[in-house]
């Protein structure tokens, strides 16, 4: 999930979520299965988009508010 | 009682504006019953591909701003369109360019608050994905009840564009009274509270906004919500056209806002960067 958001702040909204799913799976971050279910559920939409949905996913919700603060953590300290 | 004039233009000395105020004066021009002034029907590139609703008028004034100029002068431009009929110019749009995601966008969706709530009942009957509302969160911010009254729609997205980290800031960027600097985060605070999608945006494009300010601006969505902040999309300031006659008119040089020309003094500023 950390991967996920540090992608979203280089890539912006105009991608779709897949495309940022493929570059984690070219750079072997994370599971197959994992990004597959991902691309399969909000491949398609924007990225900030499919992040707020997860949230509201609860086989999603914890790991996108870990993810959250140790990306704030980067985000104000960097 | 001084009586207040439309806001068009931010020009320098301008006297700030309570958006409340510009919302419902601005609402007496651009809607009409459950009707809205529309300037056009459009595919574009960005999220990946989306049918508009190109809608007319706003209720700040930001100088930054790439819209048309039918914010700053609204009663020369659009026609009026039903919710209905302006969602089926969006839904043929759509399938014209073979996009299965809408919004409306180039004003704020949030005026005209009958054309708004019916807009989405209307987008159920498509079979598009996804419906994205931009508002500025001031109108949300200052009426609780209308983001619960957006909450009950299915497969509706809001996204709140924040303009500032501190009230001087707001002020300087939107030409609204400080005092309105709270309302989009009370919106975006409401939005959560009500489980509605939705995610924020900033313009923490450097040039306009100081990096401490953007810092206090991530800290403030941070009380609010840790996943909000870390969702945050941070907006970069293009040269459209609009903008650059917007930065001109305010005092900037859109050149040496852009880097296209080296800056005239040490000291020349932009009026946002307090």
């Amino acid at each position: 999930m950390l991967a996920i958001l540090e992608a979203c702040e280089e890539e912006g909204e105009d991608l779709p979520f897949a495309i940022i799913l493929e570059g984690l799976r070219e750079f072997g971050i994370s599971s197959e299965a994992v990004l597959d279910e991902l691309e399969a559920k909000y491949g398609d939409m924007p990225p900030r988009v499919a992040i707020s949905m997860m949230l509201r996913d609860p086989s999603w919700r914890d790991a996108i508010l870990r993810a959250s603060k140790a990306y704030l953590k980067e985000l104000l300290e960097g | 009682m001084c009586e207040q004039s439309y806001s068009r233009f931010l020009t320098p000395g301008f006297k700030p504006f309570d958006p409340l105020w510009l919302a419902r004066e601005t609402e007496r021009i651009v809607c009409d019953g459950d009707k809205r002034k529309y300037t056009a029907f459009y595919a574009t590139g960005v999220y990946a591909g989306i049918a508009t609703g190109y809608i007319v008028g706003c209720c700040l004034r930001c100088y930054y701003c790439w819209t048309g100029f039918e914010r700053d002068f609204p009663e020369f431009f659009g026609h009026f369109y039903g919710p209905e009929e302006a969602m089926r110019r969006i839904e043929e749009t759509a399938r014209r360019y073979e996009v299965n995601k809408a919004r409306i966008s180039g004003g704020e969706p949030t005026l005209c608050r009958r054309h708004l709530l019916s807009l989405p009942e209307a987008f159920q009957e498509t079979d598009l994905k996804l419906f994205i509302l931009e508002t500025n969160g001031i109108l949300f911010g200052a009426d609780r009840s209308y983001v619960r009254a957006i909450g009950r729609f299915e497969r509706v997205h809001v996204r709140v564009s924040l303009k500032a980290g501190t009230p001087e800031g707001f002020t300087a960027r939107t030409g609204a009274v400080p005092e309105a600097f709270e309302l989009p985060f009370r919106a975006v605070e409401a939005l959560l509270n009500e489980g509605v999608s939705f995610h924020v945006a900033a313009m923490t494009d450097p040039r306009i906004m100081p990096a401490r300010e953007r810092k206090a601006l991530i800290e403030r969505l941070t009380e609010i919500d840790a996943v909000v902040a870390a969702n945050l999309e941070e907006e970069i300031c293009d040269p459209y056209e609009t903008t650059l006659v917007r930065m001109a008119a305010y005092g900037i040089d859109p050149a040496e806002f852009f880097g296209l020309r080296k800056k005239s003094s040490p000291d020349a500023g932009h009026p946002g960067g307090l």
